[in-house]
């Protein structure tokens, strides 16, 4: 089964079109990817996945179920989660309520979740009590991966995972998406500028540009691909 | 002089009520993004409804708190849904000429039913006080006092402990990250204006106990309200606090060194210096919207 199948997508502001007739899909367990040049509409992408834009036309199917109509805290309650570009955290906050309101739709399960971040993310445990607004930036990006953990997610999609961080701190986030795609069947939609680290932790990438998808395929096979290597991996 | 110990605890007394008061007003502002201007009407609602329990059912205007409490959850609720949220959705400015509205139209109403003749709420007791050496006080205004404290405490409590009051404060932060959490901005609206209105309408009740009230004190009621926020910084119940008690102060020291007429000028004063020096409040907080 498909964990998400999206067909001829139309969506954008006001009159402005942004995405034309985008299809894809996620099968379950898969990490897919998505990159290209800034203003290309990823961002907007996901935005009509969570439900807080609305698309024009085309259908989205998650789980073998239409969702267009739904708003997005039934399709968080069915499993999908964003850790949404510019991160969207309750910056007056503690880390730990930031977290808690990641379990809104999954209560009776917060406690034990909370644990599992903390676990994933030793870093949030020790500032559990600080406000998110203090943390450093990629304390908030695990922050911001945490709390869309909290609600148990089957489809996990994240924005910008790696944009202003160390790459120690990237490879560390990596390391944890990878073991939560292992242990609990996490299929994941990743945006990501750095192509080489894309490539790297997905099995099938989806090329955006202005707002349509110009190339797809799997991840090995695109890393080997010339026009991308050379538009996207600065090698020749 | 011996008066100033008695005015300052005039003030503290009269600025906890009025951090009360104010408290469903700055959490409408604040997370809802709207200045409600018949928040003032809405305390009389409560003045009257206390009011007619009294008079007509013998009620104590403490014992009516959750009755007005109530009646203004419902109110809140209702006018949120049927008014309010498609307005604020479609032009968020135009919420002001609709409060003003609401609120020319419920102070006509209040003088259609109860004529605008001053009413009070004459409890037994208003008439007693305590004495603490140099230092007198009435029982009604001790009793305001710590029913504003206990309440805004409640409303505190409401807000810092409980899954509800998270996801208020989640809303004001930042809508979109509560959206998507899976909060529904939409639902959270509706709770703070039941909430909001619920305390406008309960805290009438106390308004109605310390002093007499006509059904056109609405302006200057929200004139207060607005002040109280501004002077705190929206946001917060200790930003509330803040602002009650400055207020408190304010009102209790010229009434009595430039005399009761002064009064209602002053705040109006502090209200202009406020929004053109210090616009963030005394507290330099965020407004709930921002961050
Ligand atoms: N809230 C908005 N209102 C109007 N236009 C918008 C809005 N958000 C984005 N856009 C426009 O939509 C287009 C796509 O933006 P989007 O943020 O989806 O791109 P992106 O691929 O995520 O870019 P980046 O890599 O810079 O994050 C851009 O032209 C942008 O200007
Ligand atoms: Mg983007």
């Amino acid at each position: 089964m498909r964990v998400l199948e999206v067909s001829d997508l139309e969506a954008g502001y006001g009159d402005v079109q942004v995405l034309r007739s985008v299809s894809m899909h996620v099968n379950e367990e898969e990490v897919v990817a998505i990159f290209g040049s800034n203003g290309s509409g990823k961002s907007t992408f996901l935005k009509v996945l969570i439900g807080t834009l609305k698309p024009w036309g085309g259908t989205l199917k998650y789980m073998d179920h239409h969702i267009e109509d739904l708003p997005p805290e039934e399709r968080v309650r069915r499993g999908m989660a964003l850790a949404a570009e510019g991160r969207k955290l309750f910056l007056g906050m503690t880390v730990e309520e930031n977290l808690l309101l990641g379990a809104w739709t999954n209560r009776e399960r917060s406690k034990e979740n909370l644990e599992k971040v903390y676990t994933y993310f030793p870093d949030l445990y020790r500032k559990r009590k600080d406000l998110a607004g203090d943390l450093s930036g990629g304390q908030q990006q695990m922050l911001s991966i945490g709390r869309a953990l909290m609600s148990n997610p089957k489809l996990l999609m994240i924005d910008e995972l790696s944009l202003g961080l160390a790459p120690a701190v990237v490879t560390k986030i990596a390391d944890v998406l990878l073991r939560i795609r292992e242990e609990e069947g996490v299929s994941m939609i990743v945006v990501e500028q750095e192509v080489s680290l894309a490539l790297d932790i997905s099995d099938r990438a989806y090329v955006f540009d202005l707002g349509e998808i110009v190339d797809e395929g799997r991840s090995e096979d695109l890393l080997r691909r010339d026009s991308i290597r050379k538009t996207y991996l600065s090698v020749l | 002089m011996d008066i100033i110990p008695q005015l300052i605890l005039e003030s503290l007394l009269l600025g906890a009520f009025y951090a009360f008061m104010s408290l469903g007003f700055s959490l409408t502002w604040g997370v809802l993004n709207i200045i409600n201007l018949a928040y003032g009407s809405y305390i009389l609602l409560g003045s009257y409804l206390a009011y007619s329990l009294y008079t007509y059912l013998g009620i104590d205007p403490i014992l009516s708190l959750p009755v007005s409490f109530g009646a203004g959850f419902l109110l809140g609720l209702l006018t949120q849904r049927v008014l309010i949220d498609r307005v604020m959705r479609l032009e968020p400015f135009m919420v002001l000429i609709l409060t003003f509205g609401l609120d020319i139209f419920l102070a006509n109403l209040l003088n259609l039913v109860f004529r605008a003749d001053v009413r009070s709420i004459d409890v037994p007791y208003a008439e007693r006080s305590f004495i603490l050496g140099p230092l007198v006080v009435t029982e009604v205004k001790v009793a305001v006092f710590l029913l504003s404290l206990v309440l805004t405490g409640s409303v505190y409590l409401l807000l810092q402990r409980t899954w509800t009051g998270r996801s208020i404060r989640a809303v004001a932060l930042d809508r979109e990250g509560a959206q998507i959490v899976g909060i529904s901005p939409t639902r959270v609206f509706l709770i703070t204006s039941g909430l909001g209105t619920g305390i406008a309408l309960s805290s009438g009740n106390l308004y109605g106990v310390l002093q007499g009230f006509t059904p056109f004190d609405g302006g200057m009621l929200t004139v207060k309200a607005f002040l109280v926020s501004i002077v705190g910084g929206l946001g917060r119940v200790e930003s509330a606090l803040a602002g009650g008690l400055f207020l408190g102060f304010l009102e209790v020291f010229t009434a009595f060194y430039l005399g009761e007429g002064w009064k209602f000028f002053a705040s109006l004063i502090a209200m202009f210096l406020f929004l053109l020096l210090r616009p963030r409040g005394l507290l330099g907080g965020k407004y709930y919207g921002e961050t």
